[in-house]
């Protein structure tokens, strides 16, 4: 299925079957996605928001729950390029963007692209590189290009992130500085499928490869375009308002030592046109809002108490529970 | 603190001033003038002057001593007002004022205790008001203007009310009320002068309002109780309630020997030692008629001269001194008259009436003093020659009651028949009892009723009650006022003076001559009586004189009985005409209460009605076309603000719709917390497992339409999908009004759609929330809601 691309190009005034074309794009690849990852539909749902809001995820959580499983998927669903970089302590920044070599024939240096040049990056366990080679591969994700020897590459589209982190208090990681963890859209963690779900798992993965059953249902182009009718869902200026309002109680609330940066903002808003737009709407409500804050928001702000990712999003529940959801109200 | 918008501190001071002005006026209850007010006014203004000065100008506020300045500015004033004659200058102090002031505040406890209200302003309760009002206007101001507190300083104004409560409760009226509860109204407003929360202060002053018409109200609309005659003196009811006469019995009969009291007098014969006189006769028993005990009728200030008494004659001045043993009782023992006593303290006080010396709250118990007295001694002749009295102003004196058997009238004009005047009438009946055929018993019945009168007439057996009751009402029966002293024979000879026990308990009657007073005689013919006064009784040849004029002259002793049997009937109607007049007033003043109450009672209605009226054109114009869709949503916030189920503003429009469908619990803070947390958990909330089942089946099926028909889920999984991170497709019977207008709102606020939506929608819209609110109320909530609705007060939020 497809949709007239000078629609959706040329007209900001979205209408609602393109929603509802971008809904269904995203419904078939939740089932695809599900099928392979037994019960973790929320983290399926919030990789493909991500994914049409155009943003990178950052998948926190102990090894072994399915991380690089789900960004596998979401790689093969929407049928482009999958890269997987295994952070190691000793990953040097070229081995995560490329390299300049000379070429012996031609006399010249000829750029061999990195293997972040992909539709779907998976950076597996970031938090196991040295601080340097992780800044090579967040500048990537920020800027959407990548600059060796002063030549600027763009990365291909679209580009998105799957890294996975484990828990910092794990032996030999280096912690994401929050300068870094801004650069993610969305942190989710998967956690530990419930025990219907795993037995279902242990069945299945035995089997037979869970990857191997999933087909693409979408191409690159499809997602483009779904991001560009995404991007054309209407925010008023109250739910902007009450965007703002929020972050500036994070930064206001006593509990919290560093609040959220605009970033989390614009993050927050992009996100919520992509929940809007899975919902059938052509305008974001505070629903949307409330709903994602807490999975854009946490790991941008830092609590009095401990970087801990729980309570972080208590505090920021905390937040939603204060903030007026209209002025006029 | 001090940054906020807040009431300007010479406002604030204003409030506590005349809140202060009007509790002191409250308290005027107490006081039958108004001399203590000024003093007490002016140390209030001082304070409240001093405290809007140091809170008010910013370099003294900065210096944070409005207490200490107000402090020593308070005791000050109290020494200049209270004092000021101890100052030097005028102002400045020296070690005597403080001696002086509380040598001030210890009169005013003992006035305290010698006081019934209302009361005069006495230097020691001037000093003693001061000095509360100082103390209390100090803390008060505090708390209004440093602490922020003026409830807890309305509790301290209770503290003052309980003085005229406590004091004076029947001479509280509606006013002093009104003084007091707008004095702690005008506390409770204060926080809210500042223009900026006029809501909160429109509540409390409609509440207050409210509470003051009420309180007004109320006791008006009760059934009237009847008020007690004479309560002052009812509450000295202590002083009155033991009545000696009655235990005259068992006092005689009291085997115990043992001295009550020691006395020398400079008198040859011991005279009856008497402790009070009882006049009241009911036909049943005896009492003391309650007399209203002045407080300042102090007895060591000497006593008046007793009545009838002539200043130059008839009587000699003696002295007697008392030592009381273990005798414990409020009557002072002394011989009658007494003028001047010495060594009582200041509690002892007098009824100018009956001579009676009466401890204010003291007791005779080891007591030593001396009185001297006047001992009167008329001569015959005296007697004779005096003239029936003025019947008015004897009533009590006179009084026989109806009930009284007709025997003893004519038993004492068969006694009397040869009686010349009234002396020789009581000579004779005197001489009657004494004359051999009675006998004196203690075996005779204990009741000094009318029947007993006449029984006792016919047993002859008797002791002193009979005797001097019986006598006393013959004596009546004559014209001659007469009551019945109670108190002691003269006791025996014991060295140079003599002792007292309860054996010689007596009772003597005691009758009124003009031109002598009240003189007394002894009917009794044994027990501690001794002898007859030399002036009862009638030298031989006057008493045999008056038997044989009395036959011939049988027609003047008409006069007095005549006058004496129809002045009763006088005074019987005379009574009885008061209470129909009183009756009558009562009856009009019943219809002004009345209307009174009904203007009250239509007055609270009104006001009552207001708030709920207002709400109605509240409702109406929101909900009138052209219909502006926010103000429909303030009328349904309204309506959740009246039903006490408030929508959090923190929660977006489609989860309020649940909150006011009832389908999910309000803003409960801590559910709310709950149901953001499990959220926020993620895959962990065992709730939200369930629901992500229901999605998870409803996306398997791969239909967007396919997930409306999941009707298992339901509401909760409406809930789930609205919070839930990733929306989910399943859509819930959502056809209420309610819900299409929810939708209409949201795409208006969000969406910049203009939604067409009609007045009679508005209205569906309104009926529905308001009936899903009352469903979910609580009875009270729902009366409340229409009634009183409580976004009229508070905006709704």
């Amino acid at each position: 299925m497809s949709i007239s691309h000078e629609a959706t190009q040329t007209n900001s005034a979205i209408g609602a079957e393109h929603i509802e074309w971008v809904q269904q794009l995203t419904a078939r690849a939740r089932t695809a996605m599900n099928a392979v990852l037994e019960g973790k539909d929320d983290a399926v749902g919030l990789s493909l928001i991500t994914l049409l809001a155009g943003g990178h995820v950052l998948l926190e959580d102990v090894p072994g729950v399915g991380k690089t499983l789900l960004a596998k998927a979401m790689g093969k669903v929407v049928d482009g390029s999958v890269r997987r970089i295994q952070f190691t302590p000793d990953l040097l920044p070229t081995d995560v963007v490329g390299v300049n070599l000379f070429n012996q024939e031609t006399r010249h240096f000829e750029f061999r692209q990195g293997p972040v040049f992909a539709n779907i990056v998976i950076a597996d366990e970031i938090n196991r590189a040295s601080p340097k080679t992780q800044s090579a591969m967040l500048e990537c994700m920020a800027e959407n290009q990548a600059t060796i020897d002063g030549t600027t590459y763009p990365m291909p589209s679209p580009f998105i992130v799957v890294a996975t982190q484990n828990p910092i208090d794990m032996e030999g990681t280096y912690a994401l500085p929050e300068a870094q963890r801004d650069r993610f859209m969305i942190r989710v963690s998967l956690g530990y499928p419930r025990a219907q779900d795993e037995v279902d798992l242990l069945d299945n993965q035995i089997a037979h490869d869970p990857l191997g059953s999933a087909q693409p249902v979408s191409n690159l182009e499809q997602i483009t375009q779904a991001r560009d009718i995404v991007r054309h869902v209407s925010a008023s200026r109250q739910l902007r308002e009450y965007i703002v309002s929020i972050l500036d109680a994070t930064r206001n609330d006593p509990a919290i030592v560093l609040g959220c940066s605009p970033r989390g903002g614009v993050h927050l808003l992009r996100a919520a046109k992509a929940r809007a737009a899975l919902s059938g709407r052509t305008y974001v409500t505070p629903d949307d809002i409330q709903s994602l804050a807490p999975f854009v928001l946490a790991h941008r702000i830092i609590p009095r108490d401990g970087d801990d990712s729980e309570l972080a999003a208590d505090l920021i529940g905390r937040v939603l529970g204060r903030v007026p959801v209209s002025t006029n109200q | 603190m001090n940054n906020d918008p807040r009431t300007p501190a010479w406002l604030e001071a204003g409030a506590v001033l005349v809140a202060m002005s009007l509790t002191a006026f409250g308290l005027s209850a107490v006081f039958a003038d108004l001399k203590w007010l000024p003093p007490v006014l002016l140390a209030v203004f001082l304070i409240v002057a001093v405290g809007a000065l140091f809170r008010g100008i910013p370099v003294l506020r900065a210096s944070g001593t409005a207490v200490v300045a107000q402090c020593v500015v308070g005791l000050l004033a109290v020494l200049v007002l209270c004092v000021p004659q101890t100052l030097l200058l005028g102002f400045v102090l020296t070690g005597s004022s403080f001696v002086a002031v509380i040598e001030l505040l210890s009169t005013g406890v003992s006035d305290l205790y010698a006081t019934t209200p209302p009361a005069p302003s006495t230097p020691g309760f001037t000093a003693m008001l001061v000095i509360a009002f100082t103390l209390i206007t100090i803390l008060i101001d505090g708390l209004v203007a440093d602490l922020r507190a003026p409830k807890v300083s309305g509790v301290l104004l209770l503290v003052l009310w309980m003085i005229p409560v406590f004091f004076a409760p029947a001479q509280v009226m509606w006013w002093h009320v009104a003084a007091i509860l707008a004095a702690f109204l005008l506390l409770m407003l204060s926080p809210y002068f500042s223009s900026a929360r006029w809501r909160g202060g429109l509540t409390a002053l409609v509440a207050g309002a409210l509470a003051v018409a009420l309180g007004l109200g109320i006791p008006t609309l009760l059934p009237q109780v009847p008020t007690i005659e004479n309560r002052a003196s009812g509450n000295q009811a202590d002083l009155t309630v033991t009545n000696p006469f009655l235990d005259l019995r068992a006092d005689l009969g009291n085997r115990d020997d043992s001295t009550l009291f020691h006395y020398t007098t400079t008198a040859e014969d011991p005279p009856p030692v008497r402790l009070t006189s009882i006049d009241s006769f009911d036909g049943q028993t005896w009492a003391p008629s309650p007399f209203e005990l002045d407080p300042f009728a102090i007895a060591v200030e000497g006593l008046p001269w007793p009545q009838g008494l002539p200043r130059d004659e008839k009587h000699t001045e003696q002295s007697i001194d008392v030592t009381i043993g273990d005798y414990d009782q409020q009557y002072l023992p002394t011989p009658y008259a007494p003028q001047q006593p010495s060594g009582l303290n200041r509690r002892w006080i007098y009824d100018e009436d009956s001579l009676t010396i009466v401890g204010n709250g003291e007791r005779t118990s080891g007591l030593e003093y001396s009185m001297d007295y006047l001992s009167v001694e008329p001569s015959a002749e005296d007697l004779q020659s005096a003239t029936p009295v003025d019947a008015g102003e004897f009533e009590t004196e006179l009084e026989v009651p109806a009930s009284l058997p007709q025997s003893v009238r004519d038993t004492a004009d068969e006694v009397t028949a040869g009686a010349k005047n009234q002396w020789e009438a009581a000579v004779l009946l005197q001489a009657y009892f004494r004359s051999g055929e009675f006998e004196y018993s203690l075996d005779a019945p204990e009741q000094a009723s009318g029947d007993a009168i006449s029984d006792f007439l016919v047993d002859k057996k008797g002791y002193c009650v009979q005797f001097s009751s019986a006598m006393t009402i013959m004596a009546r029966t004559m014209g001659i006022p007469a009551r019945i002293g109670v108190g002691f024979a003269g006791g025996e000879k014991s060295g140079e003076g003599y002792e007292v026990s309860m054996q010689d308990s007596h009772a003597w009657p005691e009758l009124y001559f003009e031109g002598v007073g009240w003189v007394r005689f002894e009917p009794t013919p044994g027990g501690p009586a001794g002898a007859p006064p030399q002036w009862s009784v009638a030298s031989g040849d006057t008493g045999e004189e008056s038997e044989e004029e009395a036959e011939e002259t049988a027609s003047p002793s008409e006069e007095p009985s005549e006058s004496a049997s129809q002045s009763p009937a006088a005074e019987s109607e005379a009574p009885s005409e008061e209470p129909t007049t009183a009756a009558a007033e009562e009856t009009g003043a019943d219809h002004t209460t009345y209307l009174w109450a009904a203007a009250i009672a239509i007055a609270v209605i009104l006001l009552l009605a207001v708030p709920g009226l207002w709400r109605l054109l509240q409702r109406r114009r929101r909900t009138s076309a052209p219909v502006d869709l926010e103000h429909v949503w303030t009328e349904i916030r309204a309506l959740a603000t009246d039903y006490g189920q408030s929508l959090d503003p923190s929660r977006t429009l489609r989860f309020n719709e649940l909150v006011l469908a009832g389908k999910v619990a309000g803003d409960a803070g801590a559910g709310a917390g709950a149901t953001r947390d499990a959220r926020a958990e993620g895959d962990a909330g065992a709730g939200a497992g369930a629901t992500r089942d229901a999605r998870a089946e409803g996306d398997a099926t791969g239909d967007t339409g396919a997930g409306a028909k999941q009707a298992g889920g339901g509401e909760s999984s409406y809930l789930a999908s609205l919070q839930s991170p990733v929306p989910t497709l399943i859509r819930p019977d959502r056809d209420t009004a309610l819900a299409s207008f929810i939708d209409a709102l949201e795409a208006q606020r969000y969406g910049s759609r203009d939604e067409e939506f009609s007045s009679s929608e508005a209205h569906a819209v309104v009926d529905e929330v308001r009936t899903a609110l009352a469903d979910n109320a609580t009875p009270g909530q729902r009366i409340s809601a229409v009634a009183w609705p409580a976004s009229v007060f508070n905006a709704p939020r």
